[in-house]
């Protein structure tokens, strides 16, 4: 019965721990998938990279864009880790 | 012990759930009772006495509610005194194990649930998904086949060419033959673990390196896009990979196969790990490694844990052993030999670390991967009888394709080098393409659809031969855009097309194939496994109608090969014959490649006693 | 050990407040106190651990059980002494003292023998009082608690009127009598006559008409009880009352408990056909009587707004003037009034457990 009071609890303090290392545990990349009204392809790309930039994500590019009429469908990656880079998810225990 | 087990939808649908799983206990040879729906919770009850039942399983298919009416049945059944005789258990879509459990009732079914497992809950089993399930066990894609020519002509010609090529080859030798001569008989697994020196082989061996690899063997300089990975970050790795549990999912559904490979190699060793243990996760049957272009243009390997910045893995004996021992043991794992000049040693280092499969085309090689054919012919020629010494299988692919060659031409290199493989006692498998080739682009063989062409060369095949097949590589090769959902459905297309031929095995893409801003993703690895697990369900046994076109491109493609194979001979012999285009030219954008040139020796018979 | 009941008529009637302040009172009083709990009122779960979120807050020294899995996820620190071998989804069921406060995620056994084992261990921990948190629409388990507490409010109805008249009808069931000391209930459904002899039949409820009819014929004029250990559906109670009709006079309908009529969820109904039993000269009784001490009631309800519910309040004063007009024990509006009143009610109760009242022990 001893493991028992040993279990972590989480607390408000926790939680915000467990929110930075939630990048920590991204395995290589974070896409973001959404529809983006816009009036051109090249306005597209731009709000794109630029909802990217608002969200802190660094290394982003634009994996897919397809405008059409009323805007873009788009896929935009921001590697967290490229290959080679020393991973925050490879920690020793 | 069989048991009577009362069902019960417990809302106005009637769930096709309890159906199934009717079905299921009955052929467990359990005892089953099917309420009619919109009982009141009084009349299940009261069925429950009338029949004696051991089990209850009711089902609430609507989410509306759910919790009261629930707890309110089963508050119900408490006070009738069911609930000590008894066992309950709910299904249905709103339900959760938690749910139903903290409700009072002992076992709860959400979405997915399988008939094994309420079989289970009946039977007073605990469920374990990995242990109900077969254990994946690992696939010979050659088994059972007798590799008969059933095309006597084609058959004929070839044995011409090898013959032909054989002859050349005689006396020949190269500082790849050499290296894997040495690296065959000097170079063991074992000490090499155990950090013994192996002189007979470290003193030999630069020697027969060059540029980089003699540099390294020199100095200690690495390729300038390499490090070496640290200790520390290998151990942590390797403690990591030991406490991932892997159930991983049968892709396949009725069909045996195919079976499934993806490929492998984003530079780094650790990251390959980590998406190796993502694919097989969900159920990847086997992986292949992919090295760096100048792999194949760096005459010698080099050592040590090495990452890599750019695309491919380098090919070092530390890389390819941490990766295998990551592998699960139903993983079928390749390691590219085909292209370059390392081909010989790759082969003998692949099976002294355990790969199953390997992977050798010599007019590939010379036409498309920018290695000389003569050299590639000598290098190759070891690689095949490494291949059958180590019992490695290997794919011979067709990547001319990719430059423009035509099928027919690239089948007929393909069915050379199988040839060769066969007289010197190795086990090849065919590797035609599942792509929009250029060929296709230009002649139009694909404008209505993709099946008839990449059909017709399958049956071409094995018109000709009875042997493997395993279309690649990635299947659906240039259909494939940066949209992942589109790229993920081509790739099931091609699946389903591959597994309504019952081809033995598939390679296929992430859906990240054709975006080349960065590397591939563990995330879309996945799309392209779980797209191509839907395509394999959704065709089962049945099979896909070939439009009228098929039959006359297999016809083209049959005399296009008889064709060239004559070419072949008339032109002396397969070596000649890459060099004068008969197997690709200029024209078609085939290149007979320049790596290695000048580098076949007449053998020095004192100094090589090897293979 | 009086072990306390509190239960809801519905989601938000305020069981937890209502638990908080009856323990905020214990131990203002230095009286211990025990909590356990049947289940979670579903929805609860935390969308990262599926668990139950803790919503209780329990003090330093009460003594809990609750299954093994809500230690974690719990704010309070929980040193658990005994383990109860009831086992839940969540894990076994212990028996621990709370080393610090917090808030606390309460499931506990949810099956009616399986509480009654869990008090009978927390009864050795020696606290005068033990709370049982109910579960969303579990009344049966209460059975095995020595008392209740009804919470109710606003959000079951906000038709006060529906209301009261409901928890009227609750109420006026737990007033039902107990049968004279010495009677036991046989475990199936029985014809008891003055000289003790049983007629039994096979089943332990009523849930065929046909069946009722047939316990009907049976009865005699030598009848003098009608045992139902188990449960009966309406349609089966009205064929089973209206068959014995003017038969009714010198005879007892003996039921299990108050719960096992709750079970259905429909007091006014069932309370009907009770009236209509003793309508025909007959008498009702409960074989485990469960005194209902108060009714709790709650303004608040959840309403639904633009894009997610908020919080919505009915008149207190309106409310809480209703149900007394309805119902015979205090009734208490916990949030406006404090747990004073609902101290002296319960712990009152716990100083009288000596006297003969059948409470308590």
């Amino acid at each position: 019965m001893t493991g028992l009071d040993n279990k972590a609890r989480v607390g408000p303090r926790e939680e915000e721990e467990q929110v930075s290392e939630a990048m920590e545990r991204i395995l290589d990349a974070v896409d973001i998938e959404t529809f983006i009204l816009c009036g051109s392809e090249a306005e597209g790309r731009k709000l794109a990279l630029q909802l990217a930039r608002d969200l802190g994500l660094q290394d982003a590019g634009i994996v897919f864009l397809e405008f059409s009429g009323p805007g873009a469908r788009v896929r935009v990656r921001a590697y967290v880790h490229r290959p080679g880079d020393r991973y925050a998810w490879l920690k020793p225990a | 012990m069989k048991k009577k087990v009362l069902l019960a939808p417990l809302d106005p649908v009637h769930d096709v759930g309890l159906k199934m799983i009717r079905r299921g206990l009955r052929d467990a040879g359990h005892e089953t009772v099917l309420l009619a729906p919109d009982l009141a919770a009084g009349e299940i009850i009261q069925a429950a006495f009338r029949h004696g039942v051991d089990i209850i399983l009711v089902s609430r298919t609507l989410g509306y509610g759910v919790a009261e009416i629930l707890a309110g049945f089963i508050d119900l059944a408490d006070a009738a005194g069911l609930r000590d005789s008894v066992r309950i258990a709910v299904g249905g879509m709103a339900v959760t194990r938690e749910l139903a459990a903290e409700l009072g009732f002992d076992g709860g079914f959400g979405p997915g649930t399988t008939v094994e497992e309420a079989t289970a809950f009946v039977e007073g089993r605990e469920f374990l998904p990995a242990a109900e399930r077969a254990v994946k066990s690992k696939r010979d894609l050659t088994a059972g086949y007798s590799y008969r020519f059933r095309h006597a002509k084609i058959a004929r010609l070839l044995e011409g060419v090898v013959d032909g090529y054989l002859a050349w080859m005689d006396g020949k030798t190269s500082p790849g033959a050499a290296r894997a001569a040495l690296r065959d008989e000097f170079w063991q697994v074992e000490p090499w673990l155990a950090g013994a020196r192996q002189d007979a082989f470290y003193r030999r061996y630069p020697e027969y390196c060059g540029g980089l690899a003699r540099e390294y063997w020199a100095t200690g300089k690495l390729h300038p896009k390499t490090r070496v990975l640290t200790g520390r970050e290998r151990e942590t790795m390797e403690n990591q990979v030991r406490d991932i549990r892997i159930q991983a999912p049968q892709l396949q559904h009725a069909r045996p196969g195919p079976a499934v490979l993806t490929q492998y190699g984003t530079g780094c060793p650790l990251m390959d790990v980590a998406h190796i243990k993502v694919v097989e996760a969900w159920g990847a049957d086997g992986v292949v490694h992919f090295d760096p272009s100048w792999g194949a243009r760096t005459e010698g390997l080099m050592e040590g844990f090495l990452t890599h910045q750019e695309d491919g893995t380098v090919i070092t004996p530390e890389n390819l052993h941490r990766i295998k021992q990551s592998l699960e043991p139903s993983t079928i794992w390749q390691v590219r030999a085909h292209r370059g000049l390392n081909t010989a040693e790759t082969v003998v280092l692949a099976g002294k670390l355990g790969a199953e499969l390997t992977k050798i085309n010599i007019a590939y090689g010379a036409l498309g991967g920018g290695t000389d054919p003569a050299r590639l012919a000598v290098d190759a020629y070891h690689a095949v009888r490494y291949a059958a010494k180590y019992n490695l299988a290997f794919d011979v692919v067709t990547n001319e394709e990719l430059c423009g060659v035509p099928a027919y031409k690239a089948f007929a290199g393909m069915l050379i080098t199988a040839a060769i493989a066969l007289r010197l006692g190795a086990r090849p498998i065919l590797q035609p393409l599942f792509c929009y080739s250029p060929e296709v682009m230009i002649s139009g063989q694909m404008e209505d659809n993709y099946v008839n062409y990449n059909l017709a060369k399958v049956r071409v095949l094995r018109e000709i031969i009875e042997a493997p097949v395993w279309p690649g590589a990635p299947i659906g090769f240039l259909t494939h855009t940066e949209d992942r959902v589109q790229s993920a459905v081509t790739t099931a297309l091609h699946a389903m097309l591959a597994a309504s031929l019952d081809v033995d095995a598939v390679t296929i893409a992430s859906s990240d194939e054709a975006y080349a801003g960065g590397p591939i993703t563990a995330a879309s690895r996945v799309d392209t496994l779980r797209a191509t697990r839907e395509a394999f369900r959704f065709l089962g046994r049945a099979a896909i109608q070939p439009g009228n076109l098929a039959e006359f491109w297999q016809h083209r493609l049959l005399a296009g090969i008889e064709q060239v194979l004559e070419d072949v001979l008339a032109a002396g012999g397969f070596v000649n014959a890459m060099y004068q285009g008969m197997l690709g030219s200029r024209e078609d954008g085939a290149y007979p490649g320049r790596a290695g040139t000048g580098t076949v020796r007449e053998r020095d018979r004192e100094a090589d006693g090897s293979c | 050990m009086l072990t306390l009941g509190i239960a809801g008529t519905a989601k938000n009637t305020g069981k937890t407040t209502t638990a908080t302040l009856v323990m905020a009172q214990a131990l203002r009083r230095g009286i211990s106190t025990g909590l356990t709990g049947i289940g979670f009122d579903g929805e609860e779960l935390d969308n990262v651990t599926g668990l139950p979120k803790p919503r209780i807050l329990v003090e330093r020294g009460t003594w809990v059980a609750v299954a093994e899995g809500c230690l974690a996820v719990s704010e309070a620190r929980v040193e658990p002494a005994v383990r109860s071998g009831v086992k839940t989804p969540l894990g076994e069921v212990v028996i621990g003292e709370v080393r610090t406060r917090g808030r606390l995620t309460l499931a506990g056994p949810n099956k009616r023998r399986e509480l009654r084992l869990v008090l009978d261990l927390l009864a050795k921990t020696d606290c005068p009082l033990c709370l049982v948190d109910g579960a969303l629409n579990r009344i049966v388990p209460m059975v095995e608690t020595d008392a209740l507490i009804l919470a109710t409010g606003a959000a079951r109805t906000t038709d006060l009127d529906r209301l009261a008249a409901e928890a009227g009808a609750v109420a006026a069931l737990f007033a039902l009598p107990g049968v004279p000391e010495g009677v036991l209930m046989p475990p199936v459904i029985a014809l008891g006559t003055a000289d003790g002899r049983l007629e039994q039949f096979s089943q332990g409820s009523l849930l065929e008409t046909g069946a009722a009819r047939s316990v009907a014929e049976r009865v005699s004029k030598a009848t003098t009880a009608i045992f139902l250990p188990g449960i009966a559906t309406e349609q089966c109670l009205a064929e089973l009352i209206e068959g014995i009709g003017p038969r009714w006079p010198g005879k007892a309908l003996v039921l299990a408990s108050v719960p096992h009529i709750l079970a259905f969820g429909r007091p006014r109904e069932f309370g009907g056909l009770l009236d209509a039993v003793r309508g025909y000269g007959g008498s009702v009784a409960v074989y485990r009587p469960l005194p209902l001490l108060a009714v709790t009631v709650n303004p608040f309800h959840p309403e639904a707004g633009p894009q997610t519910m908020r919080p919505a309040y009915v008149d207190a004063i309106a409310l809480e003037k209703a149900v007394r007009e309805k119902v015979a024990v205090p009734v208490i509006d916990v949030a406006r009034s404090g747990g004073g009143r609902l101290g002296e009610i319960v712990l009152g109760q716990r100083k009288e457990s000596g006297d003969g009242e059948g409470i308590g022990g």
